[in-house]
Parts: structure tokens; sequence; C-alpha cells
């Protein structure tokens, strides 16, 4: 049947927002976007929920909604522990997944899928597939069982060597060079910089080292070079750069703690500052990518063109919250990343001509949100300006991916490209627990601490510690709150005859509460746990209560519907597809929900459902939606 | 070793146009043009920390946690002075601030100080040696100091205001860091 496409891939945009993916398209920033939304069918209404990462990328990959498919939230609730959501780690990765993916039911019937930096994938199930680890938000990490934000990766992670004090960073200065090989030429009064630099958030910890930093006048208007090298020998520098330069590529030796073992690994620097006197400097150093340990098989690492690139976890955001880069370099960084990224895909993809299916992710778009999305609404010109073209630099480093891929992946595919979910700005916070504690329903303490970094979570009115043992309900995660049940949960106080009885207390509390600052209602909507079933929640990783703010409360995604519409941002996600039987520049304006993505691809290309696939095909945007030929 | 530390060279009618020491020591040095000499050594001396030595002696001095070095060089000529000069410019490091005090002369070389300027034309007197030496070097000023901080001979007008800056911003940073590792569910989660 010459309507079916031979090959499918999804490309994965975490956190696109529809309506400004579109403005950019409509302004001319984004040519490969605008082409395949021409050469495609554009879904305007793109829906899911929960709209948080995991469980919209694990949609995404099984067709299945959250209640069946296991993940139900940003975070995980560990069986047996207590209710306090600081116990919950973070839900990535294919353990946790209690429905079957798509490249695994591919997989079984002999076709070759390829899977890169694809959050819920690692570690890998196929026999003939080829998979880069996605366990997180960037490849090569990790961030199942973490907890809060933590996170792991092959080798490292980003740092700053500076005069100045930086958490993140080791504090360095400059003296007079002593025992040195090989100085520059004509070097006067060269000083040294020695650096203990430890290495952070490793898979498998890594020695620390000491490097030396060089500095001498080039010319005579003070100190403007900058050498970093391994050893007092200028000779084995890895680099030189001034103020405002970033070093090419540096591959070096770095060792494994635990066995002793030597990685090879890339990173590169940015001098962001060097003063003429050389008493003020500080320079970026980007985490450590290593070249093997997170490819499935592990030959498969040798296939990878990565040699010159460095991955660049959350393109810098962490550092730029620290204060360590600007927000230049964050987009430096950004394409640094996407260039990984794209070397990886591409180069696999080359070294397996015969593949079927292709999923890739990539997660610049969501840390910009993160990190700018409130910017883009400020009333302050300025800000708002800035924010809006950075937004657009991060989206022409994903439409130059786009068309890179495209180019590689070749006209015969079926190409679905997604959004996990949208984004608001920042609101008035909501905090459940106070909702709750004015019911009777839990108990909680102001924090005694002296710690002078709480004073903001007094000021906000947030400084307090749950007590689960005096608690009828427990506020978790984004969208639950837990009936604390005697014997079911350490610290449990509810009976069972009073389950029912403390649920329906739960839900007045919340839809009850009128918000301190606006007056209002900020619960859009709470209802027992079987109810959310309705709309693909209330599994076993569901609360008790599941409940969805109004979209004008707390930031930036997690906690509304996709319908949800508040300043430049809204909560659904964008869906598109183009390729063999699609139609062409056909925008489809009923709702379609990220479920139906699996089940359109295996309909369109006749391959196999993954067993637990709920939602269905598109068929209206097939020019011919009658694949089974029952009308002929 | 204290970490920010100064040598004061206090001398009769001296000139810099002598030895290498002295030529090397003014390469860096501000001038100041319009000063009126006096006792500089008794205030010196009533800093705490302050250490007399001889110029063979100030390398060991700072090495013993002395934060001001006040060497008395009487009436020396061109040989002696080029001697103690050399002497304690081989004993500083980034970290230290010279100051010669003559008769005729006044120069300050090393920390903060500016490295351009070579000489100021402001009105300078024996009672500011003290006040701008410790102003440069975080020193503890005596209770009878009358006189005022050299601003003009400071490698930034707004030297320890730039410096209180930066320990903020730094202090703003440790806050960040630890608020971003204490966050609530219900903060602002930023997915990095």
């Amino acid at each position: 049947m010459k309507t079916m496409a031979k090959k499918a891939a999804v490309i994965g945009f975490d956190c696109a927002i529809p309506k400004r993916l579109q403005a950019l398209v409509a302004e001319g920033a984004l040519p490969n976007f605008k082409k395949f939304i021409e050469d495609g069918s554009y879904m305007t209404e793109g829906y899911n929920l929960p709209t948080v990462t995991p469980p919209s990328w694990a949609t995404i990959c099984t067709g299945a909604y959250p209640r069946t498919h296991g993940v139900e939230d940003y975070y995980y609730y560990l069986e047996g522990e207590s209710l306090e959501h600081k116990k919950t780690c973070q839900a990535f990765g294919s353990e946790i997944l209690t429905a079957e993916t798509i490249w695994d039911a591919w997989d079984k019937k002999g076709k070759k899928c390829i899977v890169v930096n694809y959050p819920m994938s690692w570690p890998s199930k196929m026999r003939n597939g080829v998979m880069v680890m996605g366990e997180g938000l960037s490849p090569a990490e990790t961030r199942w069982q973490q907890l809060g934000n933590a996170h792991k990766e092959y080798l490292a992670s980003e740092s700053v060597v500076s005069s100045d004090f930086y958490p993140m960073g080791v504090q360095a200065r400059f003296d007079d060079a002593k025992g040195w090989a090989n100085l520059p030429a004509g070097a006067e009064e060269p000083l040294e910089a020695v650096i203990p630099i430890t290495f952070k958030e490793s898979m498998e910890p890594l020695k620390g080292q000491t490097w030396y930093a060089l500095t001498w006048e080039g010319g005579d208007d003070g100190y403007d070079r900058f050498a970093l090298c391994p050893e007092r020998d200028f000779s084995k520098a890895f680099f030189t750069i001034g103020a405002g330069q970033w070093s090419g590529v540096v591959t070096h030796d770095f060792t494994i703690a635990a066995d002793g073992r030597t990685e090879k690994g890339t990173f590169r620097c940015k001098l962001m500052e060097l003063s003429d006197d050389a008493e003020s400097f500080r320079l970026y150093i980007t985490g450590i990518s290593g070249f093997s340990g997170f490819t499935a098989p592990a030959e498969a690492a040798d296939k990878l063109a990565i040699a010159d690139q460095v991955i660049c976890n959350d393109m810098g955001l962490v550092a730029f919250i620290h204060g360590v880069i600007d927000m230049d370099t964050v987009v430096e960084l950004a394409q640094f990343h996407s260039d990984w990224l794209t070397a990886a895909a591409t180069s696999t993809l080359k070294a397996n001509p015969d593949w079927d299916l292709f999923y890739m992710h990539t997660h610049l778009v969501d840390w910009f949100y993160h990190g700018w999305l409130s910017d883009m609404d400020s009333e302050d010109a300025v800000r708002r300006e800035r924010a809006l073209d950075m937004e657009r630099r991060i989206y022409q480093i994903e439409d130059r991916l786009l068309g890179n891929l495209l180019k590689t992946l070749g006209d015969d595919a079926l190409v679905c490209l997604c959004s996990d979910h949208g984004a608001t700005p920042m609101g008035p916070i909501f905090n459940t627990a106070e909702a709750l504690k004015a019911a009777g329903l839990c108990h909680y303490e102001p924090k005694a601490s002296e710690n002078y970094w709480e004073i903001y979570e007094e000021s906000e009115g947030y400084n307090y510690i749950l007590d689960v043992t005096k608690s009828k309900a427990v506020p978790q995660r984004y969208m639950f709150v837990y009936v604390n049940q005697e014997g079911k949960y350490p610290g449990g106080i509810v009976k069972p005859e009073d389950y029912e009885e403390v649920r329906d207390a739960i839900i007045d509390a919340l839809l009850d509460y009128k918000h301190p600052q606006t007056g209002k209602r900020p619960v859009l909507l709470a209802v027992r746990k079987e109810d959310a079933k309705v709309f693909g929640m209330g599994g076993a990783q569901a609360g008790d209560v599941v409940y969805a703010l109004k979209p004008e409360y707390m930031a930036e995604h997690g906690y509304g519907l996709p319908t949800g519409v508040s300043g430049c941002g809204e909560l659904k996600n964008v869906l598109i597809f183009k390729g063999p039987n699609v139609k062409r520049n056909f925008r489809y304006e009923r709702p379609r929900w990220l479920a139906d993505i699996v089940p359109t691809l295996c309909y369109m290309t006749g391959n196999p459902i993954p067993a637990d696939a709920e939602g269905g095909p598109i068929y209206q945007i097939m020019e011919n939606p009658d694949l089974n030929g029952t009308k002929d | 070793m204290a970490e920010k530390k100064v040598i004061l060279l206090l001398a009769g009618e001296v000139s810099l146009d002598g030895g290498d020491a002295a030529k090397k020591f003014k390469k860096k040095a501000v001038l100041v043009n319009n000063y009126t000499a006096g006792d500089v050594a008794a205030e010196a001396l009533r800093v705490a920390g302050a250490a007399a030595v001889a110029p063979e002696g100030i390398a060991q001095a700072l090495e013993a946690g002395a934060a001001l070095c006040v060497v008395k060089l009487g009436a020396p000529d061109a040989a002696a002075l080029d001697a103690a000069l050399a002497k304690a410019l081989e004993a500083a490091d980034r970290r230290t601030l010279v100051v010669l005090a003559g008769s005729n002369l006044l120069a300050f070389q090393g920390l903060g100080v500016n490295t351009k300027t070579g000489s100021t034309d402001r009105q300078a007197f024996a009672r500011d040696v003290v006040p701008t030496l410790a102003h440069i070097a975080d020193l503890p000023i005596p209770d009878d100091t009358t006189g005022a901080v050299l601003y003009q001979v400071l490698k930034e007008t707004n030297l320890k205001l730039n410096e209180f800056i930066k320990l903020k911003e730094a202090l703003a940073r440790m806050e960040t860091a630890l608020q971003r590792d204490n966050r609530e569910p219900w903060d602002k989660h930023d997915c990095a």
C-alpha cells in the first residue's frame, strides 16, 4: 500500500508553547518549523494531563494515559515511604513504566528503533535498537530516584573558577608564576592561579585534579591572556583565551575514583571576566562530557560523532541562577547542547540506515521558560524585550536542529513534532497545606531553624514543617492530596472507616479556599482519585484527591489543565504531523491527546501497536484514513 | 601570613632615580607631588600588628604574621635606599602595599594602588599615610588618627565600596544556592 509510511519519527521539543511557536513562525524566525507546518497537519488543541515532563513523555511513547503507564507527576512516590513531599523522587526512566513503549513493541517484531535522550527510555530493553541514554532532561544524565532537583551525569557537571566566591565553584587567585616550563614568549610578570578542581554530580565520582591558570600581558594594557593548564607547563595548555572568549573543545583524561580507570571527557571554558590587574577573574567550565556508558548497546558509542561536542546539561541555567554567566552565554551553551544532540542523533541514524523508528527529545525551550517566561510578561520593557529576544534565539536553535534532523530522516518518514506541555508565567503561590490546615486537616509547625536563608519562606508564610503524625491529609507533589491512612503510611492516623469522610473534607477545603492575595478560589477542580480516571489520571501513583489550579496561579506548568491560558503562556502542547499520507497545510481544530501519537504512528506505518496504548489514530489528518482497505 | 600586608619605608631625603630597585618601584608607583612630610613612624607603630624591622627582616616579619612592617631607613644614600627597596619588593607579593615616605617624597606601590596614573597633585600630609595604608590593607587605625585617605592613589576611588559590593553579591549567590537546595513543593521549580 503506497500510502503507508515506511518509517516514523517523533521529535519532541519540551515545553514548546503553541502560540509562541506560531508567533515566531509568523515573524519568519523559524523557517524549518514553518515549512514543516505547511507540509503537514497542525493540531491546534493538543492536550495532556498532568502538564509536566515525565508523565507526558511517558504518554508520547506508550500511547497510554498516566493512570495506565504509571507516571503521574514530575516526582514519584515510593511505596512505604512517609507521604511528605520531600520523600518523593524524580520520576524518570523506563523502570517505572507500567505500559509498553512503542519501541519495545516494534523491537519485538524485529524492527530497528533509535531512541535519543528520551526522558522515559533508559535503561533500554531493546534487542535490535540503539539508545542514547535518556533518564532525565539531558542526554547521558539520570534523575531517577534523585531527590529535589538533583541529577548525575557522564562525566561531571559544570563549574566555575573565580577570584570571587561562587557556591558551585572553586575560588582561586593569581600570584607570581613560579616553577613554570615553557612560559609564553615575551610574557612579563606572568601570574598563576592554582586550582584544586573537583568534579560534581558524576554518575561515577571522579578524582579531583589540580589545574593551573596562567595569565600575562599580551600587550602593555594589563593582563589580558589566560591559559588553563593541567600542569605548570604552558606547552601543555588546554587553551589560551581572552576575556569574553570561549575555548575550543578540550579533551582530557579523568580518573574514576572507585576503580582508578581513566575516561576521556570533553569540556569548554569561557573567560567571563579578567581585570587588567588580574585581581578579578571568572572562568566558566562546562560540564565534562563522556564518551561511553550511556548507549545501548555499549558499542553504539563508537558510532557517535561527538568528539568535538559538549553536552552542556541544562544549557547553564543553574550557572545563570548562580550569577556565573549571562544570558548570551546561556544561548551559546544552548547551541552547544543542540550541536551535541544533533551530532549524536544524526550519526546514529547514519550508522543505522535500516532504522524504522526514531524518538528524540530536546529540552532547551523548557529550561528557557523556567528561567525567563515571567520576564516575557514583565512591565519593564527592557526586561521583556531581552527575554523575547532570547526566546527567539532558543527556538531558532531548535529550528536548526529540526532542519538538520529532517535532512537525515528523509522524505519517506512519517514525522511527528510535539511538545509535552506548555507553560504560563508566574502567578500567586498556592500553598495547599495552608488550605488544608485552615480546615483542620493537616498540622504544621513553624520551622524553629535560625537559618537566615529561611527568612524568605517565613516572609511568604511557608516556613513550617508538616507533621504527618498529626495530619489527616497530606499534600504531595503538584496535583495530589493523600488521606493519611493508618497502617498504610508511616505515621498514618486516619482509620479505614473514616476514609471517605476525610476525602470529602479535603475536596471541600480545596474548593472553599480563597487565596489571600486575590480573594478568589485558586482551585479549578478537586475530585476523588477514581474520578480523575476520566481525564487519564487516578492510577496507583495518584493521591486520594486529584486537583488542578486555575492557570493564573503558580508557575510555569504542572498544576493546571491543558486548556489553561495566562499572560503570554498557555498549557496545551504542540502537535504536528508530516509525511506520507498526511494532509498538507491542514489545521485540525478539535482536541487531540498526546496518547494519540503512538496509535497514529503505528496505524500509518502498519506496525504493531504497543500492548497498553489507549489513544486512537488521528484519521482526520490522513489523505487516506482507510488504510485497512475496507472502502475498496 | 596576613592576607593583605604593608611595608612602610621611612627615610630622610631620597630620590627614586637611583638604582634598579628604585626604578622598578617607581614604574608602577603613584608619587604624591604635593606632600608635606612629618612624623609617620609614631602613628604607624600604634597600628595593631605593626612591627618595626630592618630591611633584612621584612620577609621574616611578614612570614611571622606582621601586617605592617615599619622600616626606618634614617638618611640612606642611593645604594642603601635601593638595597632596602630591593628587599621590600622581594618580600612583597601581589597583596602587599609598599609605601615610601621620605622627607621630600611620598610614594605608594602595589596592593590597591593605581598602576597607570604615575602621580597625583593633590595635597597630602604625613598624617594621611596611616589612614591610607590602613584603608587599602584593612588594618585598624589608631584612635587618634586625624588624617584622610588619599583616594587619588587608589586603583579605584571606591575601592572599599566595590569590595563590599562583591562580598554582598557573593552572599546573595550563597543565599540563592541555599534557597534552591531548600525548596518546597510550592516553590517555583526550574527543571534544571
